[in-house]
């Protein structure tokens, strides 16, 4: 289980620095609020900042980890709070209530951050660190969680209006294949977080667990290869999307 | 929620040319907006004039009005004039760029 889950994790976080470094070199040139926001997002939290969460978690008390701890939540606060905003500012750029959604999600997640932090700082019984942390974790689960949810409905919403649009010759196959794409990682790492949030609350050390190590690590395999498909799709799969609906559409004429 | 420059423009030309009153004529436009997939808030003037010319005319026919060409092509001059600099970009644009 151990080998899977780090199989897993070097995966998702290799695939979220390739995307992340991509998105962020692609914003310098575009000058594109969105894909800076969606770089960060994967470069800092998903790239080093939860790898480090969990590097953490096999060092002994110290100072080096203590480091790792605070560096990893920093980032993941950071990058998640990026994702929050990308949501508000790409899906939802005229409604009053995006940005301040956002705002309190973030808000969230850094108090969430600031406890599991405080949580080791206050002591160097690790046993102790995880029941103080509980809190601070659960909150960031659940910060998370709703972007995710977020995510999931606006892109299932869209890719169902980009299949209307698609029948006028408005949109191009691959960019309403990519909202389907990122509805269904929405979908997936809503149900690791979920997952992963009950067994916290049931009091279950979500680090060692099999269950929500196993969501975890399929969740983020899943979502590192629907990356991929999203933002570098290799040709043959740009060129099956194109083909699969040019059939559809002689299906249906 | 307003809609964009070109919707907003496009109403106000369809009230001014038929016998539709305001809310009637921003219905008939949302609707045709909805089955293509499209929302009020973002649509830009291209898109618009596709939805003229391939949705509109069934609906304005559903209200009453017999020969809807004129009336498409007094919309069309109308987008064709609308200035939308500054208009925010819409996620498709977003999501088409991002994955180039």
């Amino acid at each position: 289980m151990a080998g899977l889950s780090l199989v897993c994790l070097a995966l998702y976080t290799l695939t979220s620095l390739v995307v992340g470094t991509r998105l962020i070199l692609r914003s310098r040139r575009s000058r594109g609020l969105p894909e800076l926001l969606m770089g960060l997002t994967y470069f800092t939290s998903s790239g080093i900042g939860y790898p480090l969460s969990v590097a953490s978690g096999f060092m002994s008390s110290g100072p080096a980890m203590l480091t790792a701890v605070i560096m990893g939540q920093v980032l993941i606060v950071f990058g998640c709070s990026c994702f929050l905003f990308f949501n508000a500012k790409v899906f939802r750029p005229n409604a009053s209530w995006s940005v301040p959604a956002a705002a309190f999600g973030s808000l969230v997640l850094a108090a969430g951050g600031l406890v599991v932090i405080g949580a080791y700082l206050s002591t160097p019984d690790l046993a102790l660190v995880a029941d103080r942390a509980r809190g601070g974790t659960a909150a960031m689960l659940f910060a998370l969680g709703g972007g995710h949810a977020w995510t999931a409905i606006e892109g299932l919403r869209h890719y169902r209006m980009m299949r209307k649009r698609l029948a006028l010759g408005l949109a191009e196959p691959v960019v309403t294949n990519r909202f389907l794409l990122w509805g269904l990682t929405g979908l997936v790492s809503m149900t690791w977080n979920g997952v992963a949030s009950s067994y916290l609350l049931a009091g279950v050390n979500i680090s060692t667990h099999p269950v929500p190590v196993l969501a975890i690590s399929l969740g983020g395999l899943a979502s590192a290869a629907m990356l991929v498909l999203i933002f570098m799709a290799p040709a043959w799969y740009t060129r099956w999307v194109g083909r699969e609906r040019g059939s559809r559409a002689l299906a249906t004429a | 929620m307003a809609g964009s420059v070109a919707f907003e423009a496009a109403c106000t030309e369809l009230e001014r040319s038929t016998s539709l009153d305001r809310w009637a004529a921003r219905g008939t436009l949302q609707l045709s907006l909805m089955d293509a997939g499209l929302e009020t808030s973002s649509v830009t003037a291209a898109q618009l004039g596709v939805v003229i010319d391939r949705l509109l005319p069934r609906q304005l026919q559903s209200h009453g009005i017999a020969d809807a060409s004129p009336v498409c092509a007094r919309l069309r001059d109308v987008l064709a004039t609308v200035d939308e600099r500054g208009a925010a970009e819409g996620a498709d644009a977003v999501f088409s760029r991002m994955g180039a």
